[in-house]
């Protein structure tokens, strides 16, 4: 994963912020031939994003359910609080694109937590309770507020915005150029 | 590459030190400096 490449060569304070890429999505998830009916991709652009998850060490497939996020967003707060966010942020996207898992089921995510080093049982309950509900709205707001439309997007510093899937290089020479901007600050 | 395109200070700060690339040092992690602030957001869809 590029922002674990990140971490290994600049080091990284690694934060995560949530998105609702597909509002309207109920809890109990919808068929991705319904969310996706009708829409075209231009010619090879599906070809380059599971290059792009392949060299993320993701074999990126197409699973047949599209979620609701509200509940992973919710876990991925649980694992920040227990020092585990960055493990389990990416945990769960291969759970989701590699095995077609189900991550809007909190059993899932639950498994996913204990095979993180996580306490499935503490997720339950906090999943249970949506104590973690009110941090996914304002993350969600914030990501409006700013202007944010498309996803990943990964600031730098609070500064630069690197948006979509890039290759490692790009993020690379952001990070080396924020780093120069910040000495000669 | 210039494949980033949107910062909440606009671009000009990359800008004007973009010919600091070179210069930049490349490697393991400086334990002295700051570590990089990176939040991603995402949605898992």
């Amino acid at each position: 994963m590029r922002v674990e490449r990140l971490l290994h060569e600049f080091g990284v304070d690694f934060d995560v912020c949530a998105f609702d890429l597909k509002p309207g999505i109920p809890p109990e998830g919808l068929p991705r031939q319904q969310v996706y009916a009708g829409r075209t991709y231009p010619s090879g652009y599906l070809d380059n994003m599971r290059q792009m998850a392949a060299d993320s060490g993701i074999e990126m497939k197409r699973p047949p359910l599209i979620p609701n996020t509200r509940k992973p967003h919710e876990a991925t707060e649980f694992a920040r609080d227990n020092g585990r966010v960055l493990e389990f942020h990416c945990a769960v996207f291969k759970a989701y694109w590699a095995d077609e898992e189900n991550i809007g089921d909190p059993a899932v995510l639950c498994r996913i937590a204990a095979d993180c080093g996580l306490n499935g049982g503490a997720l339950e309950a906090a999943l249970g309770d949506g104590r973690y509900a009110g941090r996914i709205a304002e993350q969600m707001a914030w990501s409006r507020d700013v202007g944010i439309t498309g996803v990943p997007t990964v600031i730098f510093d609070g500064r630069i915005a690197v948006v979509g899937a890039q290759d490692y290089e790009t993020f690379r020479n952001v990070a080396r150029r924020v780093f120069e901007s910040r000495s000669q600050a | 590459m210039e494949s980033w395109s949107v910062g909440f200070d606009g671009n000009d700060d990359v800008e004007r030190h973009a010919g600091m690339l070179d210069a930049a040092r490349p490697g393991k992690p400086d334990a002295a400096r700051p570590a990089l602030h990176l939040r991603v957001v995402s949605d898992y869809i």
